[in-house]
């Protein structure tokens, strides 16, 4: 079977889930769909890291992130609105795609709001979609 | 009985007067009824004044209000007002007002009716309270059923990605490491129905029997249970309950309430300075309150306001925060028709205020 050579190199994976993170890198992995995984237990975790990366060139930066919306410390949209601050220290644009369990109307309108979100996507991720974000 | 013994048995039953205000003379006519209405001697010759000195504060200037516009503008009136008789009783009546023109259009009288509607008020100011309360409920279950379908999302989430990674497995080790992750993942499914059990059983227990409980009791109990705690931190907790000793509350909530709020003041505490924690009652307004302040690390309010009280949110880094404790809390507080207010600055420390 030939395989389509993956779009992304590094992913940040953003989630206070553990359970979560450990499906979602283990089906990343199993369908080979990006050599670098970075994990993140909240949104502060993750700021801080982009913040590093961008003060040592911007070689690190992740192709793309996946953003839980409910975590502690900083959660999912307060992470938004701090990488608005920073995005433009960014020579790309990363797609951001928020991931959730939460079917409220009210959270899938806000990520409208949001240019950097690529989509909303609810819980549980399914391999093909995940093969469709990757590939 | 003639027509006129009739009309004034119908007023009897009906409860209900008939007066006419002549607007030129200022002179006031009354039926028997009203008189009894307002429980007033039959002899007394009524008078604007006297009319006015009859109702509660607030209805008297609704009334004055309606007569000012009758007899400047014409304008018909029909309220539902609270008077107080001559022999301080509180009585709900309806007043109809009506403006009489002259032939040539000139403003004569002012004539109405008024009438005793106190049974029928009362029974519809019980059903708007009762209204009040299945709002609050209704809204409080919606938000249970929106906690309960979130939290069962996430889990079931897990599972079926856990599922297809059996299903992915390339080996028999690989294989069983999923399995074991997914005892995990019924684990955490096992515990998050507990909680909601646990809050559940809030909703249902309210109507337990409130006993008169002195708030020193129960917080010799907490103490005691928070005993090695308190040693570990060396916190300094003073209690002042000289304000307010007792409450009549379900027992059983009022320790979860305590411990849950110094157990907290004691886990968020600041690392540098001694952890000191104040808990007091008092009364004001006829309703008891309980303070539990400390020094700890306190929360930004402006971002957190909204989650403080949500299941399963957390704000610190800490190990142990599992983000139902508040949560609990709220209930048990709102549940019995109290309310839990909190005040709080980043570094300084956290003031939370039960309103019982």
């Amino acid at each position: 079977m030939e395989e389509t050579k993956p779009k992304f190199n590094s992913v940040f994976l953003i989630d206070d889930d553990k359970l979560y993170l450990f499906s979602i890198k283990k089906m990343i992995s199993f369908l080979k769909l990006c050599p670098n995984v970075s994990e993140f237990y909240n949104g502060q975790d993750a700021m801080e890291r982009l913040k590093q990366i961008t003060q040592s060139g911007n070689d690190q930066l992740p192709d793309v992130i996946l953003l839980d919306i409910n975590m502690p410390i900083m959660n999912g949209w307060e992470f938004l609105e701090a990488y608005k601050q920073i995005r433009n220290m960014f020579a790309k644009r990363i797609p951001i795609y928020m991931v959730s369990s939460s079917i409220d109307i009210t959270d899938i309108d806000k990520s409208k709001n949001y240019s950097d979100i690529a989509a909303y996507l609810i819980k549980p991720i399914r391999p093909d979609k995940l093969k469709e974000i990757f590939l | 009985m003639t027509s006129l013994e009739l009309l004034n048995e119908l007023a009897e039953i009906a409860k209900i007067g008939i007066w006419e205000y002549d607007v030129r003379t200022g002179e006031i006519i009354w039926s028997e009824e009203i008189y009894e209405i307002h429980e007033i001697a039959h002899d007394v010759q009524p008078t604007l004044d006297l009319v006015l000195s009859l109702y509660t504060p607030e209805a008297k200037i609704v009334l004055d209000n309606a007569i000012q516009n009758a007899v400047q503008y014409g304008e018909n009136y029909d309220l539902e007002l609270l008077t107080l008789s001559a022999k301080n009783n509180y009585i709900w009546i309806r007043a109809i007002g009506k403006a009489i023109f002259d032939e040539d259009g000139k403003l004569h009288y002012l004539r109405g009716t008024t009438q005793n509607i106190h049974q029928i008020k009362q029974r519809e100011l019980e059903l708007h309270h009762s209204i009040d309360i299945i709002n609050d409920q209704n809204k409080r279950l919606n938000n249970f059923a929106h906690i309960v379908s979130h939290n069962l999302r996430t889990h079931s989430g897990n599972f079926e990605m856990m599922l297809n990674l059996v299903d992915m497995a390339q080996s028999a080790e690989e294989r069983e490491e999923f399995i074991q992750q997914l005892k995990k993942v019924s684990g955490s499914l096992s515990q998050t129905i507990d909680h909601l059990s646990e809050v559940l059983k809030i909703q249902t227990e309210v109507n337990k029997a409130k006993t008169s409980i002195y708030f020193q009791d129960i917080y010799d109990g907490v103490l005691q249970a928070l005993q090695l705690n308190i040693k570990d931190c060396n916190a300094l907790i003073t209690a002042d309950f000289s304000k307010c000793q007792t409450i009549d509350y379900v027992k059983a909530y009022l320790e979860s309430i305590m411990l849950n709020l110094l157990s907290n003041a004691m886990k968020y505490r600041r690392s540098d300075i001694r952890p000191e924690i104040l808990i007091k009652t008092y009364t004001y307004d006829d309703k008891t309150f309980m303070e539990v302040k400390d020094n700890g690390l306190g929360i930004n309010l402006e971002r957190h306001r909204d989650k403080l009280f949500g299941m399963y949110k957390t704000f610190h880094n800490h190990s142990d925060a599992r983000g139902i404790g508040l949560f609990i809390t709220k209930n048990q507080v709102e549940a019995l028709g109290g309310d839990i207010a909190i005040e709080s600055e980043p570094g300084k420390g956290t003031k939370f205020i039960i309103q019982f």
